[in-house]
């Protein structure tokens, strides 16, 4: 099954690279639009997963894999199964992000940073796929290792229950770094009735470059 | 028992199918280590080798895949104990027929430098470990399979090569789009390995048979070593993992193969004793030819293969000989100046680089390591490795991941016994010069006759006759006027009589007159006429490159002068009207634009004319104190006040290391060292790669005239701390960006508290907060690049 990166998310690209609000100079916006189409077309992305029952102690059917933390149960309590993914937008990009590094550092940085807006958009068209996959079925959302008391090592659990590095070219480090750097590993929950979807940043709100909140460095605090 | 060179006659040799596969059907959890169940249910694998055995395996791979020290991690069990009950398994299943058992070593699990942290050396370490349990056990062969990155398979076969006596076979892995993860293409495979020496190549696993066949057609007309394919049961359903070839169809589309003259075949994922059994049985009594092809010269990259069918550029700008600044890049160990360089070249249209890093007071092999490996962490293009120091070069091919030139060896007997040898261990292709103890000849006739003596010898070592190149040598024409045309002369008769492929430094036909590029270009038109295949030359030259592009047309190779009609589609206007465009330095003479202004704007190129400038008015120091930090602290402050963001602040210093680098050639060519001020290291913890944020800091430091020493990323502990002591450095700047990293960040500052060394430390990185910093005795946190200029300016003054 093939996916695909369809868009950047420009303000989520200003936000790494460190926007906080105000004007914006022109030249940033274009850069910013002709690098997304460049890192869209380097690009080569690749997902993986594996749809698993679990019980009532969350041990995910067929592997020892019980996901830790008291966030990620209680976004699986109403499901009784999950999806564990993997995605990659690959290695290409990281070799061109080397080179700039050292001939031109700023588009090294927006290309970094648009890179990262890619992968995330790669995870929002695999999970739409998979909704309309699971018909009648509703999702979570996904959940990373790392994000809020999921330890970060499981992501070397979930990298060898998915055979990342044979299915996708993903490996993980020494330190457990994943390779290519733009890769996401996450949890998502399975369930019959709709899910709450949490905050997904200011990034996805109208309001993101005019807002006073985050001029100030803090959000509206509505979602 | 079987034998392998009886075997390998044989009309077909038959491997196994999956191991992992017949595993889970067994009761092996996703996610567990499969290599395990040789100790804890022997019987289960010498079942399925069995299995495989009476289906017709005449080979069947151990249970070792992942049995590296690397994977088994956390399991309880050694390499040297898994590797050994494996081959016992595998053993006692083959007792009383011919087949044979092979170490099966699969990836390591961890991606090499430059992408991932592994180093080469020590995935050769690893493979090493698992090569010599694998013959200590009784292996009758070694098998690299699955593999994605041809710099860990270089790693493994030499691993193989230089610690045991087994024949080795190797199957990489690709995508339908005939590469690998790793950018590694069939042909590029085909070309190290060939060199490499090994038993047998070929593809296995990700694909079907269908899939892969494509792929396979490709690879026979790049090789003449024995091919074997693995392919999968098809591809599996996303949803269900379940493959899509049954039994029958696979043994039928295995055929295929046959028809193509492949006859090492097998199965992988997917795949049971049954696909084996009836592919043994539908296949025909003998397979196919193997289609002739001619074997051309080629150089390669993983992603990139130059075949020698035309004229080739080689690119001769990374060479101290006669370069100050580049001289100076090498005693500071400057390694980024060195990739700009490479980068600058192969944008330029370079094909191939030369690589020389040889100067007084340099270690020359250790240097070319560090030199390779940068290199080839930026462009994609194969390397010539430049040197007479026989340790400089193995150190050269070694680190180089793909096919490279090794320039040069000479006439003189001694040169070559001491050369040749590395060139055909590494698969390289080698530079001849026309020369020997006793000078150049005169006459292109002598010159023609060591060119014989050397491929004489080069053939007698097993190189072949296509990787042997020939430099007839240039002399400066201005000082031997006679001799352009004897090496014109023995150019051609080397390529047509001889039909090897030649080389020639170009540019030094020409030193000594005026308006060189002239001589240049007319000696090289005339040489690419005569026959000369690779040119060193300085491709960022414009003339040179243009008549390169010119001869292409003319020579046929440009089809339809397509190339060429690009190169010239924005200049064409400008040659008819011959009439020079407007001068742009015009504009900054009268100071309407002024360094403070084109550095705020991050205008680099104008930023640099600006400095030439300056510098007929102003001194070096001046310039930098006077115009160029209060510009620079005016961008800061702009960045404090969040009136501009990290993208113009970049910018902003981008620019101003243009100015830098201006200075920095002046003051050399006054003879002078150094305008930097004090120094400071930078370096990315070990463990971690993210090192966009340190690259930020460094930029901008470099600005304030620091002399940054950038120790890069994933960096030993040790390196932080021999360095800031053997540079006496005062300052050291810390990155890391992942919480499992700090502890390493941690581990750094304690190691150069503990050495003794006097210096500050300034931390940074996103999960770093002053708190942190200050626990783990760090003497600053910076939470920007703004910031850590800052620190070292309270602290130098």
């Amino acid at each position: 099954m093939d996916f695909y990166i369809t868009q950047i998310n420009s303000n989520e690209v200003l936000k790494y690279i460190g926007y906080k609000g105000g004007d914006i100079d022109n030249k940033i916006e274009y850069d910013i639009k002709i690098l997304s189409d460049e890192v869209i077309k380097i690009s080569k992305p690749k997902v993986c997963f594996k749809v698993f029952s679990f019980d009532s102690n969350f041990v995910f059917e067929g592997t020892n894999f019980i996901p830790n933390g008291k966030d990620v149960k209680e976004m699986l309590k109403e499901c009784s199964k999950a999806v564990i993914m993997a995605a990659t937008i690959g290695n290409d990009i990281e070799n061109i992000i080397r080179r700039y590094e050292i001939t031109d550092m700023y588009k090294a940085l927006i290309l970094d940073s648009c890179a990262s807006a890619a992968v995330e958009n790669l995870c929002d068209n695999f999970q739409n796929w998979l909704e309309e996959e699971l018909k009648g079925m509703f999702l979570t959302d996904r959940f990373s290792p790392g994000y809020g008391d999921m330890p970060f090592k499981q992501q070397k659990q979930i990298c060898s229950i998915l055979n990342t590095q044979k299915s996708i070219g993903v490996s993980l480090s020494q330190s457990g770094i994943m390779i290519p750097r733009k890769s996401v590993t996450a949890v998502i929950g399975i369930s019959n009735k709709p899910q709450n979807k949490r905050f997904r940043g200011c990034e996805y709100c109208s309001m993101f470059k005019n807002c006073s909140f985050r001029k100030e460095g803090s959000y509206c605090g509505k979602f | 028992m079987g034998n392998f060179n009886e075997i390998l006659k044989n009309n077909f040799v038959f491997l196994d199918g999956a191991m992992g596969t017949m595993l889970q059907a067994s009761g092996l959890k996703l996610g567990e280590r499969p290599e395990v169940f040789c100790i804890t249910e022997p019987e289960t694998i010498i079942n399925i080798h069995k299995m495989y055995i009476d289906a017709g395996s005449n080979i069947v791979y151990a249970n070792t895949f992942g049995a590296n020290a690397h994977k088994l991690e956390g399991t309880g069990y050694n390499t040297e104990e898994i590797i050994n009950a494996a081959i016992k398994n595998a053993k006692i299943a083959c007792e009383n027929t011919n087949t044979l058992v092979a170490l099966d070593i699969g990836p390591i699990g961890e991606l090499l430098e430059p992408s991932g942290t592994l180093k080469f050396e020590d995935a050769y370490e690893l493979f090493k470990q698992m090569v010599v349990c694998g013959e200590n056990a009784g292996a009758d062969l070694i098998v690299f399979e699955t593999m994605t990155d041809l710099y860990e398979v270089k790693a493994a076969v030499l691993a193989a090569k230089e610690n045991t006596k087994l024949p080795v076979f190797v199957t990489m892995t690709f995508e339908e789009n005939g590469r690998t993860f790793t950018g590694c293409t069939v042909e590029a495979m085909a070309c190290v390995l060939e060199g490499l020496n090994v038993d047998a190549i070929g593809i296995n696993c990700s694909l079907g048979p269908l899939e892969i066949f494509p792929l396979a057609n490709k690879l026979v007309n790049c090789t003449s070593l024995p091919i074997l394919i693995k392919a999968n049961a098809g591809l599996p359903d996303p949803l269900t993992n379940k493959y899509n070839v049954t039994a029958e169809l696979f043994a039928e589309y295995m055929k295929m193969y046959a028809d193509i003259g492949i006859n090492i075949l097998g199965g992988c994922c997917g795949t049971t004793p049954e696909y084996i059994k009836e592919m043994v049985k539908n296949m025909p009594k003998t397979a196919g030819e193997r289609p002739k092809f001619n074997f051309v010269s080629k150089l390669c990259s993983p992603q990139k293969v130059v075949s020698i069918d035309g004229v080739r550029v080689i690119g001769e700008r990374i060479n101290p000989t006669g370069k100050k600044r580049f001289q100076q890049a090498l005693r500071e160990c400057d390694l980024n100046y060195i990739a700009e360089r490479a980068i600058e070249q192969a944008d330029a249209g370079a094909d191939v680089l030369d690589v020389n890093v040889g100067m007084p007071g340099i270690d020359e092999e250790e240097m070319m390591l560090k030199v390779v490996k940068t290199i080839q962490s930026v462009v994609d293009i194969p390397l010539q490795i430049d040197s007479s120091d026989p340790k400089a070069i193995e150190a050269g091919l070694r680190a180089f991941n793909g096919k490279a030139i090794v320039n040069s060896v000479n006439g003189e007997q001694e040169v070559m016994d001491k050369i040749l040898p590395v060139v055909k261990k590494y698969g390289a292709s080698v530079v001849g010069l026309a020369m020997d103890s006793r000078g150049i000849p005169k006459t292109a006739d002598e010159r023609i006759d060591i060119a014989n003596t050397i491929l004489n010898n080069a053939l007698k070592h097993g190189i072949k006759k296509e990787d042997v190149f020939i430099d007839c040598l240039t002399l400066t024409v201005s000082a031997q006027q006679e001799q352009a045309v004897e090496t014109l002369k023995a150019v051609r008769h080397v390529k047509e009589v001889m039909g090897l492929h030649t080389v020639l430094g170009v540019s030094n036909i020409s030193f000594g007159l005026p308006a060189r590029e002239f001589i240049t270009c007319n000696f090289l038109i005339q040489a690419m006429a005569n026959g000369l295949d690779l040119p060193i030359i300085n491709p960022n030259q414009q003339a040179v490159m243009d008549a390169i592009y010119s001869f292409k047309v003319l020579s046929g190779e440009d089809k339809n002068s397509e190339k060429f009609i690009e190169r010239f589609a924005d200049r064409t206007v400008e040659t008819q009207q011959n009439t020079p465009k407007a001068v742009k330095k015009d504009d900054f003479k009268n100071g309407d634009l002024d360094i403070t202004y084109t550095v705020l704007k991050g205008l680099k190129e104008e930023t640099a004319k600006i400095t030439q400038e300056l510098l007929k008015t102003m001194s070096e120091n001046d310039i930098i104190n006077n115009l160029l930090i209060p510009a620079l602290d005016k961008v800061g402050e702009k960045y404090e006040k969040q009136e501009i963001f990290l993208p113009q602040l970049i910018n902003s210093a981008s620019a101003s290391c243009e100015a830098f680098e201006v200075l920095k050639k002046s003051i050399l060519s006054k003879g002078a060292n150094s305008v930097l001020k004090e120094k400071i290291i930078l370096a990315t913890v070990k463990g971690d790669i993210h090192d966009i944020g340190k690259n930020i800091v460094k930029v901008i430091l470099e600005n304030y005239g620091y002399q940054v020493i950038d120790l890069g990323r994933d960096v030993p502990i040790e390196t932080v701390v021999e360095t800031a002591k053997k540079e006496n450095v005062k300052l050291v700047g810390l990155s890391a960006l992942m919480t499992t990293t700090l502890k390493s960040m941690s581990d750094t500052i304690q190691a150069l508290r503990q050495s003794g060394h006097e210096c500050k430390i300034v931390v940074g990185g996103a999960v770093l907060t002053p708190e942190y910093a200050k626990q783990i005795g760090a003497d600053f946190y910076a939470k920007d690049a703004k910031e850590t200029v800052d620190f070292a300016k309270s602290i130098f003054g």
